[in-house]
């Protein structure tokens, strides 16, 4: 025995017919009727569910976006000299930074996404 | 705002807390040393020095018996107490609060005590800003190398 037997393959008799009978036959490469795509996601967030992704980015914008002003307003209280913790102010920023920079590379992914798929659909 | 004490940002907050505690534990540093002169008599007692007790702050989640994490949510001052050492009593006739006998008690605050915890809060807060930079770091790392 040679080291280069190649195994027999086996698995195509089941899993994948041939049409049978003549290639211009209108049978065989019959398409089925395709069927209208059903939208069967849940309306809205759900408890405990998945919600629509459009939403979720839309949501994780907003938050970020709620960060940076939660940071604007801390600077302002700060210079307007309010009682507030200068740790807090850095610490906030610090917070929108990463969350920020986050968000933006889940966008690159997105967009990067996006563009191979319309490369192969072109 | 998102809670606070979950997240990614967990870290951030837990530096805070102990920003917080250390910075607090100056003030009462710089109360002592402020008060340090404060004399008094056996009627009027001299300024006592006064002590921060730190004490971890739990997670509110694990402390109801729900939570998962057993990560902390940082540092808390639990109370402040007063030194008990007791008042030094000099013998200075002249001073207005001199008794009769001519003895003034002064505040139990050493301030060569007082300057080495300042040194040692210092450090402990750069300790802290170093694991929040560290922190901080680690997730923006974590970012720039699997990102993009």
């Amino acid at each position: 025995m040679s080291g280069f037997d190649i195994p027999k393959i086996s698995g195509f008799a089941s899993g994948f017919k041939l049409p049978q009978g003549p290639a211009s036959s209108p049978e065989v490469f019959k398409i089925p009727d395709i069927q209208p795509i059903t939208d069967d996601r849940p309306q809205g967030p759900s408890v405990g569910g998945s919600k629509p992704f459009d939403g979720f980015l839309a949501d994780s914008v907003q938050k970020v976006s709620d960060m940076q002003n939660t940071t604007k307003g801390m600077v302002k209280s700060m210079v307007m000299g309010e009682d507030v913790d200068l740790h807090e102010v850095m610490i906030a920023g610090g917070k929108s930074e990463v969350a920020f920079n986050l968000m933006l590379e889940v966008r690159n992914k997105l967009i990067d996404a996006w563009e191979k798929l319309s490369r192969s659909a072109g | 705002m998102t809670n606070p004490m979950s997240g990614i940002f967990r870290g951030f907050d837990i530096a805070s807390t102990g920003l917080r505690a250390e910075l607090q534990r100056s003030e009462i540093v710089a109360s002592n040393l402020g008060n340090m002169h404060r004399t008094g008599n056996a009627e009027k007692l001299p300024y006592r020095r006064k002590v921060v007790v730190f004490e971890e702050a739990l997670n509110q989640a694990k402390e109801a018996g729900v939570g998962k994490s057993d990560t902390g949510v940082g540092v808390a001052i639990s109370r402040v107490a007063e030194d008990s050492t007791p008042f030094p009593v000099f013998y200075q006739p002249g001073h207005p609060d001199a008794d009769e006998k001519g003895q003034v008690m002064s505040s139990n605050v050493d301030m060569f005590k007082e300057l080495v915890d300042m040194n040692i809060i210092q450090r402990s807060f750069d300790a802290n800003l170093k694991a929040l930079k560290s922190y901080r770091g680690m997730l923006q790392n974590t970012l720039q190398q699997l990102g993009g």
